[in-house]
């Protein structure tokens, strides 16, 4: 029944019995998320290094970068982890608010990755911001904040499903104008799963579905470069040196590998066969210096990460908490499945990093940041419904 | 509500873990699928994109000398290439390189315009420059390290060693007969590129050659080369050659040849001044031939020592035709008939050898065949089979004519008379070393035949010592403190029009070898057409001396007392 009693609990019992229903934080979680932060940092240094030393004469430039995300990233997440989960209750449409104004100021003054028409980073001093990273948080903030609230009446379609898909599809639409559609794609998803679970009716996922088909197809074959990529996710050798190239790259990563990999740091693909090998396709250099072994570890840690984070959920018996961890949990692992999914030519190539591992600052603390929310969200005891 | 909605909210968390399992199951797959299974389609590509096929010339082998000085070496150069679609900043591209290289401007932008990806712009250009040009960094432009063949010693043994060409191709001597060994396995390298074409592994460890280690003495052949140009100049002989060898193991010590060969710049030497004369020749020996049939005579016990011969005063017919001497001598003993070479002194003992057992003798001295040191065009030179022997050709080949040798044929056979009758398979190569230092081949000396007894050998050693007494043909080769064992000779050369004998075109030559007691080296100087002096023992003879002299002092050779004190 009535969740607002834990507002009451929280404000009543600052004291001992507080204490006594503190749980540790999941120690996995934590060591899992450490353990793929320094594969992370060992494969940016191994896949950057060529081209960080050609472009800017030092091979250790883009480590260097990543090792401060790295510190910024562990103390946001300890921050987050200290912080309890209930404060982002009354922050929510703040947050929403505050991660507004980059997502609008990005449109006119961002800069691409190289493409002409991309504008997905904020040029801040020497670093570039993503803002569709940060929002990823707030929306699913927001869609925790409003499937507890509502409660039952997520059931009713006015009063429950469409204000949360109206909202939280302001901000996926924001991203697609960046033309990130694997952040909106991601996201989207990461929304819908949350609705599922929430209880809703199954007709209204399904009438989501059946809308959104048509506006992805739209999506996908509207922007030429989309299409291309579509066209070479098909069939890729067709387009072995254009929109193909990259994945097909990615095979010949993998397969060079084989089972043990070709040695840490031993990988050729990084030296410009493989575009974006310290980024997105950071996980083809797994495949390629570390081999199967390498893959199925990484793998592994991510599996455990969502086995944990979904036990975070499970053990939660507050619906806010519950909806939250669930949300970050599939934030992480919808974001590593689709890119190793990409990377292994399952799904279509979309921009989309691997959380912990590739290269990128934004991404990392933020994922860092979820992971903070998800520790704190697995010491709480909170109160049976 | 029976079920509360907490309990709901776990089952469909349930459902979407199960589909996180389902992902999982598809990413176990297709990693299966991509980094066991794999595909030959990609398997193609991989074996494909890393590889750069270069078309430069590998580094090859070495050539030394017995002691280790170098004789041909690969040296490092720079060539230059643009790749003109990479090619940004055009014009600054070519006023760097036409700076640095001080090549007209529109040539390189010339090179700059090909439709081609890859374009050389100069090949082989000093390292340093190369170099200066690789730091500028120029985008669109590769300066690579490249090997061209370089001869220290310039036209030293230039003949025998031959060149090498524009594309490593060897293009004679030595260079040519030990190619496989001294090329590298691949006349293209395979390097490793990166997506854009730049190469990441060095390609120079993939090398593989030999070194090679010729029976040469750099020094030997500096001495030989020298008093071979002097001579030829003070002669105006058309060609000319000295071999230097030692007897006992068979090792050619020198081989030089004028006109000599420059192979750092081969291209400005016309086709006939690269002969190597000292094994491509054949021509008559004329009168160095002359200890052959008297070796011939003595070791089958048909002539003694003691035995003499009439002379018949300078003229004696055979058949139709008359042989002269250059005096009117009367009976002569044996060793008297070779110190003054004498024609009718050595048809007599021809004769009295008989055809079959000269011919035999001829045969084991090598004669006839090639000596077998392996370089491309080495002569035979032509022996007559013995049934088409003529009662006047006996005669004749006894000294010298109607047979034609090889320089190095003669050289052999005088080194049996040295070596106590035994005839050593001339050597060139020492060794053959591999890039990894192991040996890969080594000459030992190889004994060919007995082609006389010791006790043979040595008499003729003592009547060629002789030949070089002031009263001998050979006198102005005579040393002071070592006795030399020698023979003069004058060959007339055959005109080509009128194929008859010549009477103002010779082969001037002296064979020898020295100390005469326990010789070190065998030594043959040749002058092809020497004018207007071209006696044997007037133009070779002084040559050998000088030669002889120097080389002997080189290796440490000590006088011999009982000559010093001859002299006395």
């Amino acid at each position: 029944m009535g969740f607002p009693f834990w507002r009451k609990k929280i404000e009543e019992e600052e004291g001992e019995k507080a204490k006594k229903e503190y749980r540790p934080f999941d120690v996995y979680l934590l060591f899992v998320t450490l353990l793929l932060v320094f594969v992370g940092l060992v494969m940016v240094f191994s896949s950057s290094a060529v081209l960080a030393k050609e472009r800017y004469q030092d091979g250790y430039f883009f480590l260097k970068k990543e090792i401060l995300f790295v510190f910024i990233g562990l103390a946001a997440m300890m921050a987050a982890k200290k912080i309890s989960y209930r404060i982002y209750w009354k922050c929510t449409y703040w947050f929403l608010l505050l991660s507004l104004v980059p997502m609008i100021l990005v449109l006119f003054v961002g800069i691409g990755g190289g493409q002409e028409e991309v504008r997905r980073w904020l040029r801040l001093g020497p670093f570039t911001f993503q803002p569709s990273e940060p929002v990823k948080l707030a929306v699913i903030i927001f869609v925790s904040y409003a499937l507890a609230k509502k409660g039952d009446k997520i059931r009713s379609f006015t009063r429950g499903f469409l204000p949360v898909v109206a909202v939280s599809g302001v901000y996926i639409g924001l991203i697609l104008l960046q033309k990130d559609l694997g952040s909106a794609f991601t996201l989207g998803m990461i929304v819908f799963l949350m609705l599922f679970i929430s209880g809703t009716r199954l007709s209204f996922l399904i009438g989501s579905v059946l809308v959104s088909v048509p506006i992805l197809y739209y999506l996908l074959f509207s922007v030429e470069f989309r299409r291309q990529r579509m066209l070479a996710f098909l069939d890729p050798w067709k387009y072995q040196l254009g929109t193909g190239f990259q994945i097909i790259q990615s095979f010949v990563a993998f397969q060079s590998g084989g089972l043990t990999g070709v040695g840490l740091g031993e990988g050729k693909q990084k030296l410009f066969y493989l575009p974006e090998a310290h980024t997105d396709f950071i996980f083809s250099v797994v495949g390629e210096e570390l081999g199967l072994l390498g893959v199925m570890g990484v793998v592994v840690l991510f599996t455990i990460f969502i086995f944990r984070g979904l036990l975070v959920t499970f053990r939660t018996k507050d619906l806010f908490g519950m909806y939250l961890a669930f949300g970050l949990t599939c934030l992480i692992g919808l974001q590593a499945f689709v890119n190793i999914g990409v990377v292994m030519g399952l799904l279509p190539t979309k921009g989309l990093p691997l959380p912990f591992i590739s290269y990128g600052g934004t991404s990392l603390v933020t994922c860092l940041m979820a992971v903070g929310i998800l520790l704190n969200v697995s010491t709480d005891a909170g109160e049976e419904f | 509500m029976n079920v509360s909605p907490v309990k709901w909210i776990k089952f469909r968390i349930l459902c979407i873990s199960l589909g996180f399992v389902a992902f999982l199951g598809l990413i176990l797959h297709r990693s299966y699928q991509l980094q066991i299974a794999g595909s030959t389609r990609v398997d193609q590509l991989t074996s494909r994109q890393y590889k750069a096929t270069l078309p430069i010339s590998p580094r090859r082998g070495t050539i030394y000398d017995r002691n280790g000085k170098p004789l041909a070496v690969d040296i490092e150069v720079s060539s230059l290439a643009v790749h003109p679609r990479q090619i940004t900043d055009a014009e600054g591209v070519v006023s760097a390189l036409s700076a640095h290289l001080k090549i007209p401007t529109e040539k390189i932008r010339e090179k700059l315009r090909s439709p081609k990806k890859f374009e050389w712009v100069i090949r082989r250009i000093a390292r340093e420059t190369g170099e200066a040009v690789a730091s500028l960094k120029l985008k669109g432009v590769t300066v690579v390290s490249e090997y061209r063949r370089f001869y220290p010693n310039k036209d030293l043994a230039g003949n025998l060693l031959g060149a090498v060409g524009y594309e490593a191709e060897s293009l004679g001597g030595i260079e040519m007969a030990l190619d496989s060994y001294l090329k590298s396995d691949s006349t293209q390298v395979i390097a490793q590129k990166d997506a854009r074409g730049r190469l990441f592994t060095p390609w120079e460890n993939q090398v593989r050659s030999h070194d090679v280690y010729l029976t040469l003495d750099v020094n030997l052949q500096f001495i030989a080369d020298r008093y071979l140009r002097e001579g030829a100049e003070k002669h105006n002989a058309k060609s000319g050659f000295v071999i230097v060898m030692n007897p006992a193991s068979g090792d050619i010590l020198a081989m030089a040849n004028y006109p000599s060969l420059n192979p750092n710049v081969y291209w400005k030497y016309s086709p006939e001044k690269w002969s190597n004369h000292a094994i491509l020749d054949s021509y008559e020996p004329g009168s160095t031939f002359k200890p052959v049939v008297v070796a011939s005579g003595l070791d089958s016990g048909k002539v003694r020592p003691g035995d003499s011969f009439d002379c018949e005063g300078g003229e004696y017919k055979i058949g139709k035709r008359t042989i002269h001497d250059h005096g009117a001598y009367g009976h002569l003993s044996v060793s008297e008939i070779i110190k003054v070479s004498s024609n009718i002194g050595v048809t007599k003992i021809a004769q009295r050898t008989g055809k079959n057992t000269f011919f035999e003798t001829i045969r084991k001295m090598g004669f006839g065949t090639k000596p077998g040191i392996d370089l491309p065009g080495e002569a035979s030179g032509s022996l007559r089979p013995l049934k088409q022997w003529s009662d006047i050709d006996l005669s004749n080949i006894a000294f010298g004519q109607g047979i034609a040798v090889s320089g190095l044929q003669m050289v052999q056979a005088y080194a049996v008379l040295a070596n106590n009758g035994i005839r050593m398979k001339p050597q060139l190569v020492q060794r053959v070393v591999g890039s990894e230092g192991e040996l890969v081949h080594e000459a030992s000396p190889t004994e060919m035949a007995r082609v006389m007894g010791p006790e043979t050998a040595k008499r003729l050693t003592k009547m060629l010592e002789q030949v070089v007494e002031p009263d001998g043909t050979g006198g102005l080769a005579k040393l002071d403190g070592y006795a030399i064992a020698g023979k003069t000779g004058t060959a007339q050369k055959v005109d080509p029009k009128t194929k008859q004998y010549s009477n103002n075109a010779f082969v001037s030559s002296f064979i020898g070898y020295v100390p005469a007691e326990d010789p070190e080296f065998v030594i043959y100087v040749v002058y092809d057409t020497p004018k207007p002096v071209y006696y044997g023992g007037l133009v070779a003879a002084p040559v050998f001396k000088k030669i002889a002299e120097e080389s002997l002092a080189y290796s440490g050779v000590a006088p011999s007392s009982s000559q010093l004190a001859k002299n006395e």
